[in-house]
């Protein structure tokens, strides 16, 4: 008997018209395409994109306290950070340097940050033309924090 | 030279004109729906960017192969690698000559044939310009001097003899039931009852004739010569610019072609559709619809269904996976060649005993 079922469904292409039907019923469905550089998708909120500084209270300067926690736990090793002794026994970040072409955007360095000196902005466009512009060091990070929260002091 | 015979000269030229101006801008923009119902029917949107939904992309694509390098390799055999492509694509656009688009009409008190010839061996001389066109394939498969180009070339010689046999076998119950080779006659032998159900040996014909069309155009399920994933490209691989383009506006001739063939001999060519069977039409009271529908030009019959067809080809392409290369050949040397063997007995039976 299922072999007799199974002559009628070949001699009547059945199994074939089956998948014409599915085939026409997706070509009817409407697209899933997004036209990208025409029409883009907002991110989601606490998306990880481009990485920012916020400024300090002063404004004048990054909020980096140069504890190094970022740069301990960046499983990348896309972060480096220098610092000295300053006048007053105090620490100075003398460079704070961040390399997109090694990070994998996982976001450590935000949650180990401490002082939340280190955010990630929505930005995911981030193609350039040369290693350099993938290059970030402190003051262009600040510049990415300004893009982003304003030039406000303090908070986030 | 006096006005009536520039009028003449142009009554001669202007059929080849438009002929030739209908399959080039079929040649160019079936490649432009083919993408389309293919991004559609894979959830996509199909090309968008060159003009309004992409409809410029053809013109784009055309420009862009122009001014492609012509490479031709250095082990290649030059003179059969330039020729092979013209040869199909030339055997491809010669078939039109023999296909009537309707019938002969009187417009203005003038007799208006909407064909070039009206040949009597029409059918054949379509059919033998198929086989030659293979010659191209084989012989670009061999001189391009690449393994993967002949092994389609192979394939594709091998396939197409395999599937000619079944063909010819179901144009000949087609020819058998109009009782004549000339395409006219043929679509005039269905004034009453189409070909594709004239039971019961219509539609086994109809099937074997789509199913062996399919693998003559070489169009996916039977698209082996130039299996991407296999042959990288098949017997085209070694060819660029014009000349890969060539290839493609040949495949889509041929496919008009297949598909006015089906058309003509089988859902009666420029025969308008009719909803109501002729006895019911007087006594609906939608009857008119009918006679509507009898309004449309003849001519527009045979696009529409000509059209009809290609959407069916590029909708099984999108369906169907491809066939291995022996079932490919079990399929036509064991399945079609005796029922299109079988059908082609029963129908001259009927035929002579006037039962169709």
């Amino acid at each position: 008997m299922n072999k007799v079922k199974q002559l009628f469904k070949t001699i009547f292409f059945i199994e074939i018209a089956q998948g014409l039907a599915l085939t026409f019923k997706t070509m009817i469905t409407p697209a899933v395409t997004r036209q990208y550089p025409r029409v883009k998708r907002k991110p989601f909120p606490g998306s990880r994109g481009l990485h920012a500084m916020r400024r300090d209270e002063t404004g004048k300067q990054g909020a980096c306290i140069g504890c190094g926690l970022c740069e301990a736990v960046c499983p990348a090793k896309a972060i480096t950070v220098v610092t000295t002794e300053g006048p007053n026994h105090e620490k100075l970040v003398n460079s704070y340097e961040l390399d997109l072409l090694r990070c994998v955007f996982c976001g450590f360095c935000i949650d180990a940050c401490p002082v939340s000196a280190i955010l990630q902005t929505p930005e995911f466009e981030l193609s350039c033309y040369s290693r350099n512009d993938a290059f970030y060091t402190k003051d262009r990070l600040i510049e990415v924090g300004d893009r982003f929260m304003g030039v406000k002091k303090g908070g986030v | 030279m006096g006005t009536a015979n520039i009028l003449n000269v142009i009554g001669a030229v202007l059929p080849f004109a438009v002929l030739i101006v209908f399959v080039l801008v079929n040649m160019a923009y079936l490649s432009y729906v083919e993408r389309k119902i293919w991004g559609h029917i894979q959830a996509r949107l199909g090309p968008m960017m060159t003009g309004w939904h992409g409809i410029l992309q053809p013109i784009a694509d055309g420009v862009k192969l122009l001014f492609k390098e012509d490479i031709i390799p250095a082990k290649a055999d030059k003179w059969v690698f330039v020729i092979s492509p013209l040869i199909l694509l030339v055997m491809a656009i010669a078939g039109f000559a023999a296909i009537p688009f309707g019938p002969t009409m009187t417009v203005f008190g003038k007799q208006i044939s909407f064909r070039l010839t009206d040949l009597n061996i029409g059918v054949l001389y379509i059919v033998a310009l198929a086989s030659v066109g293979t010659y191209g394939v084989i012989m670009a498969g061999w001189a391009s001097n690449n393994k993967y180009s002949l092994l389609g070339g192979f394939r594709s010689a091998a396939q197409m003899i395999s599937y000619e046999i079944p063909m010819a076998f179901a144009i000949i119950c087609v020819a058998l039931m109009a009782g004549s080779l000339n395409l006219t006659d043929i679509v005039n032998a269905q004034a009453q009852k189409w070909f594709i159900v004239a039971l019961p040996v219509g539609p086994v014909i109809f099937i074997i004739y789509f199913i062996a069309g399919i693998a003559e155009t070489n169009r996916a399920p039977f698209d082996l010569p130039e299996a991407e994933n296999e042959l990288v490209g098949g017997f085209f691989t070694e060819y660029t610019g014009m000349r890969f383009a060539m290839f493609f506006m040949a495949e889509y001739a041929n496919m008009v072609i297949v598909s006015l063939l089906m058309s003509i001999m089988f859902m009666g060519g420029w025969m308008p559709v009719q909803i109501f069977p002729r006895w019911l039409a007087g006594n609906v009271p939608i009857g008119w619809i009918n006679t509507g529908l009898r309004a449309i030009p003849p001519t527009f019959w045979l696009l529409g269904k000509l059209y009809f067809f290609i959407f069916l080809f590029s909708w099984i392409r999108m369906t169907l996976p491809r066939l291995r290369y022996d079932q490919l050949m079990s399929f036509s040397w064991k399945i079609l060649l005796p029922l299109s063997l079988g059908t082609m007995l029963v129908t001259a039976y009927m035929k002579q005993m006037n039962w169709l």
